[in-house]
């Protein structure tokens, strides 16, 4: 028993030494207190800057800017990866200690601001009519919630279709007019496929980019059928439109792509030829250190039409938390955030294009064909648009029960009525 | 002679040194005996024990990180024997524990066995059977991703030589549980022949001479001097490889994600997204707490299935 | 009872001592390479991608058209990478130094002490293994949070972060697993309690036989111990990523993660020689700690 009291004792004295070193005590809050005088730590969560070197030159300018208002106070960058967004996020939540200023993706605004994790921007001044004339239309309604907003855009994250030259002229196919309906990329895609003498298909005729789900991807055919996949939080694809598209899906895998087909890079097939056409990304490297020119010269953008042209359009989007102790100095540090040269060196670290309003004439836009391509095509976004609360859920239900359908195991139409009865 | 070793019993010791006083040897041993576990104690208390009784709490709330939460007593379990992906990841996951553990034990010491030989390169066998342990998931996922490839995979590439025809692995949901069953007995050897190989070095060597001086073949030497002197070890393994096998979630999330649909999902890949990217965290307690409960019915059977194994 | 007489199957190769050439011997060689090599592939495959081009990486295949070292040193200039090799060193010797002194203890306390439950005990410590880490994640979190005095703290754990972006809570919370104290207590119950006794004659205290004479002679198991948790703190990513804020305490895996930081654009060359280069040292570990392996075995010479 002494020896258990001297443990207690001895752990006692050892903890008041230690924690004399420690600082990090909550702060009080600075709303309402003049920023020359505001002091304390904001704390900010963002996965939009790579920790490198590079990254954290383009954060301290950032922070260099918002301590041109606020010189008193200090700014702790938490750089997460994207993958792991959600745990940072809800374990800071949970312990009661969350981030001033944090950083998501399309998706997110909806299911946090009916938490009242995000705070109403609209408090300083972002209304739907200020947004306008800033950022890019696009993301707008992936910050909007219930008519507010709650999320300022930085970056957008889009989708095109590629087509090589070389694999449509050898098909005997005129890549000045590329395939964009549904019905006729199948028929291009069909004759594009290449094959060894078992029928094993050794050159895709199209990439749908859907190793790991098909959530995205309906969604952007879906949506180039005039029918967006919610609309205002309510399904919208248990419906014709929504079964001929995953019907189309069903058709294309296995007869013009294997299933889960992906290269060991986990980039764009039709970017080295494993495809003849495809969904690619915001950006394209024409140096050698990227692809190369010849590779880059083989290749035409263009986007889905069966009867509206789009282009998926996702992004990285800035909130406040709605328990900061320092909303004030938060948008602050959102307007630093914001300023056009910030967004135009995000959008180079992450190869995606910045997220205001006049993103074509970006140095970004400007630096590959492709970027500038998907910059023009900003004003064709096309998304999940208006998610119903539970959207983190239905994500991996998506993915889930469209391969399942895909796949044979599951009737396509019943899970489509599935997924509808699932999603509130 | 006898050539079984004599398993030494738990706890209390059978004789006592005759100079001390029995009590008081009893009472030494006892105190010093708190006072080595009560660090450990401590420590498990503080940062498992609490954290579980806060999963039990949990798992009877709605709790979903918003700023409201209500009780719903059994409400998550009730729900939870209705939800099919939950059930789906159970049974994949009891068919992977029941497939990887027995197959990768008996390699594993198969393993050991041959590297506790006076061989050349021993050095370098160890070293290489210990590889996959540390090198990357990305990039162990990387290179399996590529030899179950189905245009250019590896897998597939060897099995053409025989006039195999060409199978999709991973990407065909009837195959694909048993490729990640694989992957998952390739890299769990490296662990399992340290523990078996370190053991090895216990078993007595006077026991294996004595019994070579008996003129005892080799396979009487293991069944009669080896396998009775690795028990503890075996013990340790089993339980390991259950627990192991259960939770297993790094391999699955970077291969397959659970993927194609369902067939790879397994439990511990169910409850991460059920917290972290649903953010349902009370159900995902109530889910983790039917899995312990699970692990535990199987440690139980795998301890009955030992001891009837020691006995003999 | 093992009788000697029976003419059994392979009787002939067992008494005789090792020749030369035997079948048996060629037979485990191939095996054994055949093994081996199915294991190195990998770690082979991921050095040779390290040198790598980004165009040559998409494609499936085996070895670079040149060796291309500005990767590993292109890699290590984009971040502070000898800083995470500290901290990851740190973490790594912290962790398994405490490891060792709760496990080892807690072990021989559970297979050689009569202590009333002993049995209840070893149970509790195997009920723990069945905990998985990712779902006590948010709890541990809130405790780690709350400890008392510690990082602004008062005594009923309110008021500051606790241990969060602290050596301690990097260290503490994931060391000693229960994992080493069962493992740790499977290897001291095989040693013979006669050891003991014979110690005690000698008039050793109790301490002093767990610590001189018990001890030693499980040092396969103590460098097995050492081997796994230095590699589990050598890899351990979600822990670090989740209790610190500030880079000046990250860990090498959350270095590497810059290239794999957006999944769109996983930087492979890069991720390939960073992760390379952090699996060498627990290679050069391994290839010392195994050579103990032997020299254990000396020591064991127990009579059953």
């Amino acid at each position: 028993m002494k020896r258990g009291v001297g443990l207690t004792l001895l752990a006692a004295a050892l903890s008041v030494v230690v924690s004399s070193c420690g600082n990090g005590v909550i702060d009080k809050s600075t709303d309402g207190v003049p920023p020359a005088e505001a002091t304390g730590t904001l704390r900010v969560l963002l996965p939009s800057f790579p920790p490198s070197t590079k990254g954290r030159e383009e954060f301290q300018k950032v922070v260099d800017d918002f301590q041109k208002t606020y010189p008193k106070m200090k700014v702790e960058p938490d750089f997460a990866t994207y993958n792991n967004l959600n745990e940072k996020l809800s374990t800071s939540i949970a312990a009661g200690i969350p981030y001033d200023v944090m950083v998501t993706g399309v998706g997110w605004i909806q299911p946090f601001a009916s938490k009242r994790i995000f705070e109403d921007l609209g408090k300083y001044g972002l209304t739907p009519d200020v947004i306008k004339e800033k950022s890019t239309a696009a993301l707008i309604p992936a910050v909007t919630y219930d008519g507010k907003l709650y999320g300022y855009p930085l970056i957008a994250d889009t989708r095109a279709v590629a087509l090589r030259k070389s694999a449509f002229r050898e098909a005997g196919l005129d890549p000045d007019k590329p395939p964009t309906s549904l019905a006729e990329i199948k028929v291009a895609a069909e004759k594009l496929t290449k094959r060894d003498k078992n029928g094993n298909i050794t050159r895709s005729g199209f990439d749908l980019a859907s190793a790991t789900g098909f959530r995205q991807s309906f969604t952007t055919f879906l949506s180039s059928t005039g029918t967006p996949l919610y609309v205002g939080g309510e399904p919208n694809f248990d419906n014709k439109a929504g079964l001929d598209t995953l019907l189309w899906i069903k058709s294309m895998i296995n007869n013009v792509q294997p299933y889960g087909q992906t290269n060991a890079a986990q980039q764009p097939l039709v970017l080295t030829g494993e495809a003849a056409m495809g969904i690619v990304g915001g950006a394209v490297d024409c140096s050698d250190k990227g692809i190369g020119q010849k590779n880059c010269d083989d290749l035409k953008f263009f986007r889905f039409n069966s009867g509206k042209e789009i282009e998926y359009v996702g992004g990285d989007l800035a909130s406040i938390g709605s328990r900061s102790r320092h909303k004030d100095a938060a948008w602050s540090f959102i307007q630093s955030l914001t300023k056009p040269a910030t967004l135009d060196a995000l959008a180079k670290l992450n190869k995606k294009v910045p997220a205001y309003k006049d993103s074509a004439n970006s140095p970004q836009a400007k630096s590959n064909p492709l970027s500038q391509f998907v910059a023009d095509g900003l004003i064709y976004a096309a998304n999940e648009n208006e998610v119903p609360a539970n959207w983190l859920e239905m994500r991996g239900n998506f993915d889930i029960q469209l391969t399942q359908a895909v796949l044979g195991q599951k009737d396509p139409a019943k899970v489509l009525h599935n997924l509808a009865g699932q999603s509130r | 002679m006898s050539t079984t070793l004599e398993r030494p019993a738990l706890g209390t010791p059978r004789k006592v040194a005759p100079a001390k006083d029995r009590g008081t040897l009893l009472r030494s041993q006892v105190r010093t005996g708190w006072t080595l576990l009560t660090p450990a104690l401590l420590h498990s208390g503080i940062f498992i024990v609490i954290p579980v009784i806060a999963v039990l709490v949990l798992s009877l709330t709605d709790y979903s990180f918003g700023d409201t939460w209500s009780w719903v007593g059994f409400g998550n379990y009730s729900t939870l024997f209705r939800d099919v992906d939950f059930l789906a990841s159970l049974w994949h996951t009891v068919l992977y524990a029941i497939v990887v553990i027995p197959i990768s034990m008996a390699i594993s010491l198969a393993v050991a066995i041959g590297l506790n030989q006076k061989i050349k390169g021993i050095g370098f066998f160890r070293t290489a059977f210990y590889i996959p342990t540390v090198t990357a998931t990305v990039a162990i996922a990387t290179i399996w991703l590529w030899i179950y490839n189905p245009g250019s995979g590896l897998a597939n590439g060897f099995l053409s030589l025989f006039g195999v025809a060409p199978n999709r692995w991973l990407a065909d949901p009837a195959t694909a549980l048993p490729s990640l069953m694989v992957v998952g007995i390739w890299q769990g050897l490296g662990t399992k022949i340290i523990i078996y190989l370190a053991a090895l070095q216990g078993v007595s060597r006077d026991l294996l001479e004595s019994a070579d001086l008996d003129g005892a073949s080799r396979w009487q030497k293991f069944a009669n001097v080896t396998w009775p002197a690795l028990g503890p070890v075996q013990f340790f393994v089993l339980i390991t490889s259950i627990v192991g096998t259960f939770q297993v979630f790094d391999l699955v999330y970077v291969m397959t994600r659970g993927g194609p649909g369902s067939e790879t999902r397994v439990l511990v890949l169910d409850i991460y997204q059920n917290a972290f990217q649903d953010l349902k965290l009370g159900y995902a307690s109530a889910e983790t707490v039917i899995m312990m409960i699970v692990i535990a019915l199987f440690i139980g059977v795998g301890r009955l299935l030992q001891r009837a194994d020691t006995n003999d | 009872m093992t009788s000697a007489t029976l003419p059994a199957v392979g009787a002939g190769q067992s008494s005789s001592k090792p020749s030369a050439i035997r079948p048996g011997r060629i037979l485990l060689y191939v095996v054994l390479i055949i093994g081996a090599l199915l294991m190195i592939t990998p770690f082979l495959w991921m050095v040779l991608t390290a040198f790598k081009s980004d165009l040559e990486i998409m494609k499936f295949s085996w070895l670079p058209s040149e060796l291309r070292w500005r990767n590993f040193t292109e890699a290590m200039q984009t971040a502070p990478f000898l800083r995470y090799f500290r901290n990851s060193l740190f973490i790594a010797v912290g962790e398994t130094a405490f490891t060792l002194a709760v496990c080892t203890t807690a072990g021989y306390a559970l297979a050689k002490m009569p202590l009333r439950g002993g049995k209840m005990l070893l149970n509790y410590f195997i009920l723990l293994l069945l905990v998985p880490f990712q779902i006590i994640l948010v709890p541990l979190f809130m405790i780690v949070k709350s400890i008392p005095l510690f990082g602004g703290n008062n005594i009923l754990g309110h008021g500051g972060i606790g241990w969060l972006n602290s050596w301690w809570g990097l260290i503490i919370p994931l060391g000693a697993a229960p994992l080493f104290t069962f493992l740790a207590r499977q290897f001291y119950v095989s040693l013979p309690d006669e050891l003991a006794q014979a110690a005690r004659v000698d008039g050793l205290g109790e301490f002093g036989i767990f610590w001189r004479i018990m001890t030693p002679l499980i040092k396969p198991a103590l460098i097995t111990i050492c081997v796994f948790q230095i590699e589990a703190a050598w890899n351990g990513f979600l822990w670090p990523l989740m209790i610190t804020t500030s880079d000046t305490m990250r860990p090498l895996q959350l270095g590497l993660a810059i290239f794999s930081q957006n999944p769109a654009e996983i930087q492979w060359p890069y991720l390939m020689a960073g992760t390379a280069l952090a699996t060498l040292p627990m290679i050069v570990l391994f290839v010392f700690a195994q050579k103990r392996f032997v020299e254990g075995m000396a020591n064991v010479g127990i009579k059953g």
